[in-house]
């Protein structure tokens, strides 16, 4: 009777340590990558459909470890014709959640219809913000975590516009990932997105313009607002004048020599010199943004549009950078 | 006595002419070591040496005119006169630094926008300054092309192609307007002191030059 007591003991302590053993904690993995649909789907699927799993990350080329991949060739979680990853896990899943729902609209506009017209204003400013993470941290070396933090921020972001009904703000989203290391800066001037420097200008911080062509290239087409200072006229009284902007930004065609004036300026102790990314007027022409002069725009029409361009955070008729 | 390659007074001259864009590019630039190990944007090296092969080589284009007309003027112009292999040697180098400042900003320009900028081969008039202004040199480089065969061409003995070879009364106003209008070192006081120096030179031997012939022919006609 004892015995039978003593085995019953020992099931018992056998099945309470076989019931309390935990499950494996759910591993979801894939290659790493630069587009946006693959960290969205890399968040839905550790913030929303298992906020308890895990993520691991491959070098591209290298075998993938255990776990439930995604965006990779063979996974069933996978870009399949006009459906992104995103939102095939999203099906996938059920995932309900509106914002969610809508960001499968966006990555959709970002991934799959970039040659259509965006169904959501959205779309460009979360690109534009994930192409300046990529410029801010390096291309290829954005931590896995960054991206998801970034992700984060654009559903709270999505959240507070749809609930105080207002478009989405680029410097809502803006952010730093605290346990990456940004790209090396050896270059000594800065060079600032277009798009960002927009934000800066709608924060209502001081931007100087410098236009260091020649009179006649900027009598027909410069910047709204810019000066007009060829690297010879450099001195003194220019410095005072520049020392008190919160961003000077030299600039010509191409920036070959507005990157020699932003690094004289620089030389010359005005620290918040930096130059245009795109680079050049070619560059801010590009984005959609306006030029005044004898062939440009007149001064009222490009300040006005200057003026919805600073205030949108980007221009309608702009051209975002596509594909990776 | 020892017969020089080139004077004394030329050797003064030639050195002036190479120093002053040498430094005039370094108080630009700065010392160009750091476009070698600093993270500068793509193409910004191609252009600086770009710009320094423009600069000495509008000198030395200045020179080479001056030098060739100095010695058919006699009396001062003997100081500053010298041997035809001189006119050679400086001539082919000219011609390569003005090849080299083309090809240089050709290779920024296409690294700068990650495609050939077939675009600058290409004379264009309508597309604003700068565009008129590169054109500018791009058609100074095709006569220059010219004017160098022709010159090797009097050189092997073909007198003909002499009027080729006088070329360079188109070349050297049209690199002088192009490196004015868009060199951003061209007008800084050294260089443009240089450059406008060498124009008023080759002004007044042209105008003694032309006095010559003009001389003799009134002597001549009124027999004086």
């Amino acid at each position: 009777m004892f015995l039978i007591f003593r085995i019953f003991i020992v099931l018992l302590c056998l099945c309470i340590t076989a019931c309390s053993k935990p499950e494996p904690r759910q591993v979801f993995v894939t290659e790493y990558g630069l587009g946006p649909d693959k960290w969205a789907t890399a968040w839905l699927l550790t913030r929303h459909v298992n906020p308890e799993s895990s993520l691991l990350l491959a070098d591209q080329g290298e075998s993938l470890p255990a776990g439930i991949e995604f965006d990779t060739p063979e996974s069933d979680l996978r870009r399949i014709e006009n459906q992104t990853a995103f939102e095939v896990t999203q099906l996938s899943y059920a995932v309900e959640d509106p914002v969610v729902l809508n960001l499968v609209q966006i990555i959709h506009d970002i991934e799959v219809n970039f040659w259509g017209a965006n169904k959501t204003p959205e779309a460009q400013v979360i690109e534009t913000a994930f192409r300046g993470l990529q410029e801010s941290y390096g291309r290829d070396t954005v931590p896995g975590d960054c991206y998801l933090k970034f992700f984060d921020r654009v559903y709270s972001a999505l959240s507070q516009s749809t609930a105080e009904q207002r478009p989405l703000r680029r410097d809502s989203l803006a952010m730093t990932c605290d346990n990456s290391v940004p790209a090396p800066e050896k270059s000594p001037v800065q060079e600032m997105a277009i798009a960002d420097l927009l934000v800066q200008m709608q924060l209502g911080k001081r931007v100087v313009f410098v236009d260091v062509r020649e009179e006649q290239e900027f009598a027909e087409g410069h910047i709204p607002d810019a000066l007009n200072i060829p690297l010879r006229k450099l001195n003194d009284e220019v410095l005072r004048q520049l020392s008190d902007a919160d961003y000077v930004v030299s600039y010509c065609v191409k920036d070959f020599r507005g990157f020699e004036m932003a690094k004289a300026l620089k030389r010359a102790g005005i620290e918040q010199s930096v130059i245009l990314k795109p680079y050049g007027i070619k560059g801010w022409i590009a984005e959609g943004l306006p030029t005044v002069g004898t062939r440009a725009m007149s001064r009222e029409a490009a300040f006005q549009q200057m003026s919805t361009c600073v205030s949108e955070g980007g221009c309608p008729n702009s051209s975002p950078m596509r594909g990776i | 006595m020892k017969k020089h390659l080139i004077k004394p007074s030329v050797l003064v001259v030639l050195a002036a002419t190479v120093s002053i864009p040498l430094v005039t590019w370094w108080s630009s630039v700065g010392n160009p070591q750091a476009y070698f190990t600093d993270n500068f944007p793509p193409g910004q090296i191609l252009y600086i040496f770009s710009k320094l092969a423009g600069l000495v080589a509008v000198g030395l284009l200045g020179l080479q005119c001056l030098l060739a007309l100095a010695k058919r003027l006699g009396g001062t112009g003997v100081l500053l006169s010298w041997s035809a292999k001189a006119h050679k040697v400086l001539g082919v180098l000219t011609f390569s630094l003005i090849v080299l400042h083309a090809s240089l900003f050709f290779a920024a320009v296409s690294v700068r926008t990650e495609a050939p900028a077939w675009g600058l081969l290409l004379p264009k008039f309508t597309h604003g300054f700068y565009s008129q202004q590169v054109s500018l040199g791009l058609i100074a480089l095709c006569l220059l092309c010219l004017g160098v065969f022709a010159g090797w061409k009097v050189a092997s003995g073909s007198k003909r192609w002499r009027i080729g070879h006088s070329l360079w009364i188109v070349v050297l106003p049209l690199s002088f307007v192009h490196a004015l209008s868009i060199g951003t070192e061209s007008r800084f006081l050294p260089m443009l002191i240089l450059i406008l120096g060498i124009s008023v030179l080759l002004l007044l031997a042209g105008l003694v030059r032309l006095k010559e012939p003009l001389t003799r022919k009134i002597k001549l006609t009124f027999g004086a």
